[in-house]
């Protein structure tokens, strides 16, 4: 310490940049021991979310696939592009379709990064939906991790939400007549109230679609909503639930995982360590500040390794694959940007954004159904699956109980047959309108391909219920078969529905006009 | 035990380098490899090449490789053209190739380049920076493509009413056949002349390729394609068409698929329109009322579309300032709708103030 102010004052001064640097980086370089390891993690505000030690499990590349982390790499990409073309982009139906032209040919690398924007938008829809296939499938929805679950689903719909007002920006044709498509998807309890004939008095079908809308029309009201969901409200929302969803894994014990052999293979390093014995003394239950069965006592901590750097390089190598694939498609594949928006001239086929192309087709046959009573009941069913299903067991394993495998492939077959059946019955043979013209909707509205499909897959869950005796086993053959429906139907009405939703093998037979 | 993280080290190694080398490629293809950035600087070298006086040595200095665009805001355009087509107003340049060349004729003499910009003759994608994006060809998701050779002619149309224009002689050869050759006007319409019977032809020239049927349509898929096809041969192109088979020659197709061509909703502010002095007007307004307007008397005081009295406000402000409504009272009667003003009143009948007011909005 110097003498006098002055001098304390040049000493100081002359220290700034590594006072900085310890004030900044807390450690000042990079940890040596675990102890430092730990601190890294533990005192940082991005990291803490963390803990110090991760189970070797949750580094296994086919565990997870590293699909939540990618919809969260998508996120951050997203997030940034976005701003950026936000930037360019004015949210009004006279000056959008312009401000995406100039996007594309004035502003600097203005079309690869909404490329990347449009590209990275798709990667979050896939991974999210990969993502909840894996948890699934590894059963690591259950107890403690209902609630997580709930959350993800949350975030599934959220995703959904956001890609879907993100749709209608450009404002091309495109656009506009995908909007159109997803509004009237919104205004299908009609065809119910229609068929009562009580729309007069009870029209929730045409409240929502002014909800979403402003207006009875896709205009400047629903373009300023659709801005405002997209860039503000809906990814606040998503930012929370995310939140909340990395908060829950660390508070339910981390990714699941079958409880560790006791004693564990102690060695990490070449170096054996020893196993943490419990006192009689001491009753570790009560230290525990995880939920779990037991707190990690008589067993090796040593399957953990430290956080930092193991599970930093981990994440650091999805985001990074994340961001190189967005770049890689963005580079050679063009975001669509079709001809301005015009009521007057509707696209033919018209077709909503392709994750919702599975439900248009159920649309197709009945609007109330498809558009709405299948959907919520998806949603409701997927939501009530680690409340049905209590029995623990396979945690962290693919397929981890009896049966699994076996279930899942013969619903796999099964669904694959009902769905190409009843495609291509429907399509040969047409549904009641075609064979009693004069029939009330109501049949219509009940008795479709969409809801035979549901029934037909509910009916297969129960027969497996009963004659396999396991709730799990259950859950997976409904499970597999809405992935396999879903995926097919996705794909029928992307590459075989044409103009006015007529079968077509391939988009180059559709008629010239 | 091996490390559980090593497999990541090596992705992450493999991705980050893929990110490095695409954003490379990507910045490099869109900043400094953009069809433009080579093509003015190929530019350059020949201003170089012709900087042999003072003249041209000031234009070299000047010249700097950035975008270029004309802003034309009451065509509603924003022009790029000029980023690549850098010579066009430069005569020393035309001897050079494409896009470089000085635009041909004296047409820029007359359509200045900072108030026509290009795209409201050529057609085309004007915001676009690169030779497809343009629409030099038919271009997929936009609807203008450029207008090629004759037919570029379509365009004199949408300001030169009515009046025969010497550089625009299949215009005007179109024009005379319409209505003389082959009154196509007994069965179709252009705004609120000729019969009603068959489609209408107004805006026929602004029609939505999407709305062609070009399932029989031999050349390529452009609207000077069908319509001329359609001229010779109406059935083959609309097989159930009534049209009587008018046996033109390739000339009066072409004439008339010029005309077609010109009949457009791109329609430019009134004070880019050039009114015919006499004759037929074949496009914007009904020349009834333009007698009309001049019969009764009412340039004596207005101005409008730059002849004119100025005792009274310029019509052109009026218009764009009240509804048709009020426009309709002022010339049934002026007064009341101008308190103060000692306007006589002109005995006009509804129709007649009707189709005046028709009038004044359209030419606006």
């Amino acid at each position: 310490m110097a003498d006098t102010a002055v001098r304390e004052f040049l000493h100081n001064l002359r220290l700034l940049p590594q006072t900085f640097k310890e004030a900044w980086l807390r450690l000042g370089k990079v940890p040596e021991s675990e102890r430092e390891e730990s601190q890294a993690t533990f005192h940082n505000f991005f990291l803490h979310i963390h803990s110090v030690r991760v189970h070797l499990r949750t580094l296994s590349p086919t565990l997870t696939w590293g699909l939540g982390l990618a919809a969260t790499a998508s996120f951050v990409i997203l997030t940034i592009t976005g701003v950026l073309l936000m930037v360019y982009y004015k949210p009004s139906t006279e000056l959008a379709y312009q401000s995406m032209k100039d996007i594309h040919f004035t502003v600097a690398t203005g079309r690869f990064i909404r490329n990347i924007h449009r590209w990275s938008a798709h990667v979050m829809v896939v991974a999210v939906f990969l993502h909840m296939a894996r948890v699934f499938f590894t059963a690591s929805y259950k107890k403690p991790r209902e609630f997580n679950w709930l959350i993800g689903l949350a975030l599934l719909v959220t995703t959904l939400g956001l890609s879907f007002t993100g749709y209608l920006l450009p404002w091309d044709q495109l656009a506009y007549w995908a909007i159109t498509i997803g509004s009237n998807i919104a205004n299908s309890p009609r065809e119910l109230t229609d068929a009562l004939g009580i729309t007069r008095w009870f029209d929730p079908g045409g409240f929502q679609r002014q909800l979403l809308l402003g207006a009875n029309y896709v205009g400047e009201d629903a373009l300023i909503r659709f801005y405002v969901l997209h860039v503000f409200v809906l990814p606040l929302v998503l930012l929370i639930l995310v939140g909340v969803h990395f908060w829950r894994i660390r508070k339910d014990g981390g990714l699941a995982r079958p409880e560790d052999p006791m004693g564990g293979p102690a060695e990490w390093g070449g170096e054996r360590r020893p196993v943490f014995e419990p006192l009689a003394t001491k009753t570790y239950g009560l230290m525990a500040v995880v939920k779990g069965r037991r707190a990690t006592v008589n067993r090796g901590p040593e399957n953990t390794v430290m956080s930092w750097p193991h599970l930093l390089w981990a994440e650091m190598a999805v985001f990074m694959l994340t961001v190189a694939v967005s770049l890689i498609l963005s580079f050679y594949f063009d975001a669509p940007l079709k001809e301005l928006a015009n009521p007057a001239i509707p696209e033919n086929p018209a077709k909503a954004p392709w994750y919702f192309l599975g439900i248009q087709e159920l649309v197709s046959y009945s609007a109330f159904m498809g558009g709405l009573v299948i959907p919520a009941i998806a949603v409701l069913g997927l939501a009530l699956i680690p409340f049905l299903d209590r029995r623990p067991g396979g945690e962290g394993v693919w397929f981890g109980t009896p049966g699994e495998r076996q279930v899942a492939w013969q619903s796999f077959l099964f669904a694959l047959a009902v769905t190409i059946g009843m495609l291509t019955f429907t399509i040969n043979f047409g549904w009641l309108r075609n064979w009693f013209p004069d029939i009330h909707q109501l049949w219509i509205i009940f008795i479709n391909p969409g809801t035979l499909l549901v029934l037909f897959f509910a009916g297969w869950s129960l027969w497996v219920l009963e004659r396999r005796n396991s709730v799990r086993l259950a859950a997976v053959a409904l499970f597999t078969c809405f992935l396999i429906g879903f995926t097919l139907l996705t794909y029928f009405a992307t590459v075989h529905r044409g103009p006015n939703w007529e079968f077509y093998w391939w988009p180059s037979q559709w008629p010239v006009h | 035990m091996k490390d559980p993280a090593q497999p990541y080290r090596g992705l992450l190694l493999v991705s980050s380098l893929a990110t490095l080398v695409f954003l490379v490629a990507a910045a490099m293809r869109e900043n400094y490899l953009a069809d433009w950035q080579v093509l003015q600087r190929e530019y350059r070298s020949i201003l170089e090449a012709k900087a042999t006086d003072p003249l041209g040595r000031e234009v070299l200095a000047s010249f700097h490789i950035e975008l270029r665009q004309v802003s034309i805001p009451p065509l509603g355009r924003v022009d790029r053209c000029i980023t690549c087509h850098l010579g066009i107003d430069d005569p020393r340049m035309s001897d050079v190739r494409q896009p470089f060349r000085t635009h041909s004729g004296d047409l820029l003499k007359h359509h200045s380049i900072d108030r026509f910009g290009c795209t409201v003759c050529h057609l085309g994608q004007g915001r676009a920076t690169s030779y497809r994006d343009a629409a030099h060809q038919p271009l997929a998701f936009w609807d203008t493509p450029m207008l090629k050779g004759q037919y570029l002619q379509a365009s004199c149309g949408k300001c030169h009413l009515g009046s025969v224009l010497p550089q625009a002689a299949l215009l005007s050869l179109g024009r005379a056949l319409y209505k003389e050759e082959f009154a196509c006007d007994t069965c179709h319409r252009i705004n609120d002349e000729g019969g009603t019977d068959c489609p209408e032809l107004t805006h026929v020239g602004s029609k939505p390729l999407r709305g062609f049927d070009f399932s029989h349509v031999k050349g390529e898929r452009t609207r000077p394609e069908w319509l001329f096809e359609h001229f010779k041969d109406p059935q083959a192109i609309v097989p159930d068409s009534l049209m009587p088979n008018p046996e033109m020659t390739d000339e009066q197709a072409v004439a008339l698929t010029v005309l077609m061509l010109s009949l457009t909703d791109d329609i430019p502010p009134f004070d880019y329109i050039l009114r015919p002095a006499a004759g037929v007007g074949m496009g914007l307004e009904g020349t009834d009322a333009a007698a009309l307007f001049e019969g009764k008397g009412c340039l004596l005081c207005h101005q409008f579309a730059g002849q004119g009295g100025e005792l009274a406000p310029d019509l052109a402000k009026l218009v764009s300032q009240r509804n048709a409504d009020w426009l309709f009272r002022h010339f049934k009667n002026p007064r009341p709708t101008v308190p103060g003003s000692d306007i006589s009143p002109r005995q006009l009948d509804d129709s007649e103030a009707n189709e005046l007011t028709r009038y004044v909005l359209s030419v606006h």
